[in-house]
């Protein structure tokens, strides 16, 4: 099982090497709100890439927030989430990848402080040709709402 | 002469068990893994047939029994502090469905939140982050071979991963919304990721099927 898993999440991931171009739209991003005093958090967003060549996001940067960022998925075995560490988050020409709970996600971890809910975290993500991109996430506080993926 | 024979019937026994148990290894490991992919998240194989039934676990404000809850449905969520992201998320659903409930249901459910990780989720630390989620939800913890013993019960699996990371170590856990009937039993296993509104129908259904007379 596990072995199957890594190995289709290599495959996943593993797919062609290509040069990014600077086609990589973020839109929707943002930080999940977390107790005062808890230590990390994620920030999600949806990915799309309108150019014909494959990108791929090497790293992530939360500057004036935590410096330790990672990349994370979770991959979802026999009912149990592992989440794991991600070398990159590949996203295929002309499509879309959705960062959101329980799936890929940019990890802060070791938070000096929470950022406020309704304050704004600068997510830097930086794609395998280099270019950087700088977002504006929104820390949002999910109580009581979830993240609309019903109805 | 007589003990050879027996010898040998042995032996050839013991071989035939050798080549089950190994048949059953090889086909086992070979099989599981499709069976487990197909059947998604919603499978359970780590735990056996859940049965749910009474523990007594601690919260900040001392030992804590299902059987004090008699009379109320219990949604039970195993998951831990440290947890980054899904037990978060779980957490504001669980959140998200209560706030959808009257005041009179709302009244009537006691959420419980397990922790599958006794040594770093001090009693302090786990009822400041449950109860910013919810005032209702109650966070509990105990020896590690209680909460083992509660979780087997109820199919939850977790599992600790040591990384390299100073930053500590990670809980690989199922995620599983556990609907338990104003009787203490375990009546209904919700899926990870459930919409708020859903697990608030859930619980209003259960509400409403308890408040049946038995028949």
């Amino acid at each position: 099982m596990k072995l199957k898993a890594l190995v289709s999440l290599g495959a996943l991931l593993g797919g062609a090497v290509m040069a990014s171009a600077q086609a990589l739209e973020v839109s929707d991003p943002w930080v999940r709100a977390m107790p005062p005093g808890h230590h990390s958090t994620a920030a999600y967003m949806e990915l799309h890439n309108s150019s014909d060549e494959d990108v791929r996001v090497v790293r992530g940067q939360a500057p004036g927030t935590t410096e330790r960022v990672e990349l994370h998925t979770h991959i979802h075995e026999d009912g149990v989430m592992r989440m794991r560490e991600v070398e990159y988050i590949e996203v295929p020409a002309g499509e879309s990848v959705a960062l959101e709970p329980g799936g890929l996600h940019v990890m802060l971890m070791e938070l000096p402080a929470m950022p406020e809910t309704d304050s704004e975290v600068e997510v830097i993500l930086e794609l395998d040709d280099g270019t950087e991109i700088s977002v504006q996430a929104p820390v949002r506080d999910h109580r009581g709402g979830g993240h609309g993926h019903g109805h | 002469m007589k003990n050879d024979k027996r010898l040998t019937a042995l032996l050839i026994l013991l071989i035939l068990l050798l080549i089950g148990a190994l048949y059953w290894v090889v086909v086992g490991l070979g099989e599981s893994p499709g069976g487990a992919e197909q059947a998604g998240h919603q499978q359970l194989e780590l735990a056996a047939e859940p049965v749910g039934g009474d523990f007594t676990l601690t919260s900040k404000a001392g030992e804590v029994s299902l059987s004090d809850f008699q009379g109320q449905v219990v949604l039970i969520y195993f998951g831990y502090v440290f947890c980054p992201d899904v037990c978060p998320d779980s957490l504001a659903r669980i959140a998200g469905a209560l706030e959808q409930l009257d005041e009179d249901q709302q009244a009537e459910v006691q959420p419980l939140f397990i922790s599958v990780d006794p040594e770093r989720d001090t009693l302090e630390h786990l009822d400041h982050y449950t109860r910013w989620f919810h005032e209702d939800i109650l966070g509990l913890t105990g020896d590690p071979e209680v909460i083992s013993d509660v979780a087997d019960r109820y199919g939850a699996a977790y599992r600790r991963v040591d990384g390299d990371e100073e930053a500590g170590y990670l809980v690989d856990h199922s995620s599983f919304f556990y609907l338990v009937d104003r009787d203490g039993a375990l009546q209904e296993i919700l899926p990870h990721g459930m919409d708020p509104g859903e697990l608030a129908v859930a619980l209003q259904d259960a509400l409403a099927w308890d408040e049946q007379p038995e028949q």
